[in-house]
């Protein structure tokens, strides 16, 4: 049989290698295939070398850990030759709000420093896991990522206020869009394309704060990237890699699907 | 504003009681000296008593002025006591008479001076028992007012506590720690020191006011010391402070929250790290303290001041008035500057 395979993904070197010691004792057969230091990082590396089980550090330079997540979990499904996807434990310092949505949402993790008697615990539930990698147990794990991504505030976020008209420079002038009028918000680089049917704009507030403040029966996420206003939406086809592209009402754009919010598109 | 909102029900049944009280003593005295059966005294008493504490308390809570002052504005107050008075005294009257059988209302009508004894009795006790009630009540507002206070203060002393000692850089620099201990124990004492000294200013730093640029920029080496254990090669960090200005006194621990924001937002989301630099300096007078780092740097659109940006202008403006500044940008080629400008007392300046 085949020995499980790990992957480490924590960008503290010390603290890397104290998991792998603390892994090599508990679980000799586990084969440490590599540790991965930034959010980047971890998806290249994991996409490569397939492992079965993933420790996965919440707080990591480049991209954080939820997102890391997201991203592998969109990768990783659309290849259908893939191993089963990876059990993932989330490992985290000191982070009260993560802790609080992890408990809520009934999600594995560690919690750094690594006690040698939590670890065991944690390792028998790993190794239980394996054993039902289907696609109800990905679909499960889907959604407690969609939780996680929507319930993790920032510890100084301020009080979610609706937004209902965006500024919205453009070169001197500002336009005041109603956000009646916005029908995709995307990510670019370090700012935000907002559209409406015919005009586009850049926001340099980051999506992740425009979110929780959008109504999210309205404005649905629909990749880490992108968020559609549902109305919007005239059809949604899949290609023959099996993603799904949303095309909206009136513009020429196709917006690709994540694999972690597909599950709003499947037909009643 | 609803009118029985927060009735404060156990304030009222008090005031009730001991206004029932004083009507009892006022019966027994009066039945004792003109030796008048104490049962009529008593209804008369109870009744003309009790009727315009009714009117009082009740309509003092439903005429209040705010919730936070239970009592009608001004010269409502005032009216309010006299229509009490008058209610209770006409009703009271009227409750008595039918008990006892007597008719007093023809007698003030023969007499109208007459019943001047008892309305002037049941004036002052009214307003005597108003005024104990209502200053009981303001002493026990201001005693709330105050254990707020107390609260609110020793909330904000918490979350200063917490804001100097970041939860997620302690428990990473202890699993740091943990790790060390096994792998090399050597370090792991020099980190152990090293943390020691850190909590330590931090601890005393929050209470004494001021120290020397020298001591610092140390608990500043102190931090960036401890951060590099854990951040290895992803950090490095640069201190110049030039001999001139060792000496010169500012407010303990002024630069700490800047340093920790340069790492914690600027270095470490960044892959692969960066430099982290705390300079001196002094022009016309002024001396200038600068925070720079080349990490992701800050957002296009500035974000809110955190509680540690805000802190440090609020201790400048304290010490310093609005002759010190607190002033963060973009640094030229990513990154991120914290200037922080306070006035050199000429003592200071060599």
């Amino acid at each position: 049989m085949p020995l499980t395979t790990a992957l480490i993904a924590e960008d503290e070197p010390l603290l890397a290698d104290a998991l792998a010691t603390e892994l090599r004792q508990q679980w000799p057969d586990l084969r440490l295939l590599g540790i991965a230091t930034d959010g980047h990082d971890v998806v290249t590396k994991a996409l490569a070398l397939q492992p079965d089980v993933l420790f996965l550090d919440i707080r990591m330079p480049g991209q954080d850990g939820l997102e890391a997540a997201e991203e592998l979990a969109d990768a990783w499904t659309l290849a259908p030759t893939r191993k089963p996807y990876p059990v993932i434990v989330f490992v985290t310092a000191f982070d009260q709000y993560a802790v609080r949505a992890f408990d809520m949402q009934a999600v594995d993790y560690l919690l750094k420093p690594v006690h040698p008697d939590r670890l065991r615990n944690t390792l028998g539930r790993v190794r239980q896991a394996l054993g039902h990698r289907d696609d109800a147990a990905l679909e499960a794990h889907l959604a407690q990522l969609r939780s996680l991504i929507r319930q993790s505030a920032p510890p100084d976020a301020p009080p979610i206020e609706r937004l209902t008209i965006i500024p919205a420079a453009v070169g001197t002038t500002v336009h005041m869009v109603p956000i009646d009028e916005v029908v995709v918000f995307e990510a670019a680089d370090k700012y935000v394309r907002v559209l409406t049917p015919n005009r586009e704009y850049l926001l340099r507030t980051p999506l992740k704060e425009l979110v929780p403040r959008l109504d999210d029966a309205v404005f649905w996420q629909v990749h880490r990237g992108t968020v559609v206003r549902a109305s919007a939406i005239d059809r949604v086809t899949r290609d023959e890699g099996g993603r799904l592209w949303i095309h909206v009402k009136g513009r020429p754009d196709s917006l690709a699907v994540s694999r972690v919010y597909a599950a709003r598109f499947r037909s009643m | 504003m609803t009118p029985f909102a927060s009735f404060p029900l156990r304030q009222w049944l008090t005031h009730g009681l001991l206004t029932a009280l004083c009507c009892m003593a006022i019966a027994a005295w009066r039945a004792l000296s003109a030796d008048h059966p104490w049962q009529v005294e008593l209804v008369y008493s109870l009744a003309i008593g009790m009727t315009a504490w009714l009117v009082i308390d009740v309509g003092r809570y439903v005429w209040r002025a705010s919730d936070d002052v239970p009592w009608p504005a001004g010269w409502r107050g005032g009216v309010l006591v006299l229509a009490g008075v008058m209610a209770g005294f006409a009703f009271g009257i009227t409750l008595g008479d039918a008990y006892g059988g007597h008719d007093t209302w023809q007698d003030i009508l023969a007499a109208p001076k007459a019943p001047l004894g008892i309305l002037a009795l049941t004036a002052v006790v009214s307003v005597i028992g108003t005024l104990v009630f209502h200053s009981r009540g303001r002493a026990r507002a201001m005693e709330q007012q105050m254990l707020h206070a107390r609260k609110d203060a020793a909330e904000a002393q918490l979350r200063l506590l917490e804001s100097q000692l970041d939860p997620h850089m302690l428990f990473n620099t202890l699993a740091t720690l943990r790790a060390l201990i096994t792998a090399d124990p050597v370090r792991a004492v020099g980190v152990l020191d090293l943390m020691g000294d850190f909590l330590r200013s931090t601890l005393q730093g929050s209470r004494a006011t001021h120290h020397r640029l020298r001591d610092e920029f140390d608990r500043l080496q102190d931090y960036l010391a401890l951060m590099q254990v854990r951040l290895g090669s992803r950090l490095t960090y640069r201190l110049d402070l030039p001999a001139t200005l060792a000496l010169v006194q500012i407010p303990a621990l002024l630069l700490q929250p800047l340093v920790e924001n340069a790492i914690k937002h600027g270095i470490e989301p960044k892959v692969g790290g960066g430099t982290v630099t705390v300079i001196a300096a002094e022009t016309d007078g002024t001396l200038m303290l600068t925070v720079v780092d080349n990490g992701i740097g800050m957002r296009p659109a500035a974000e809110s001041p955190g509680f540690g940006t805000t802190h440090v202008s609020e201790r400048l403006a304290a010490a310093y008035g609005p002759q010190a500044s607190l002033e963060i940008t973009a640094a030229p080629g990513g990154g991120t500057r914290s200037v922080v400008r306070l006035p050199l007392a000429r003592h200071d300046q060599r």
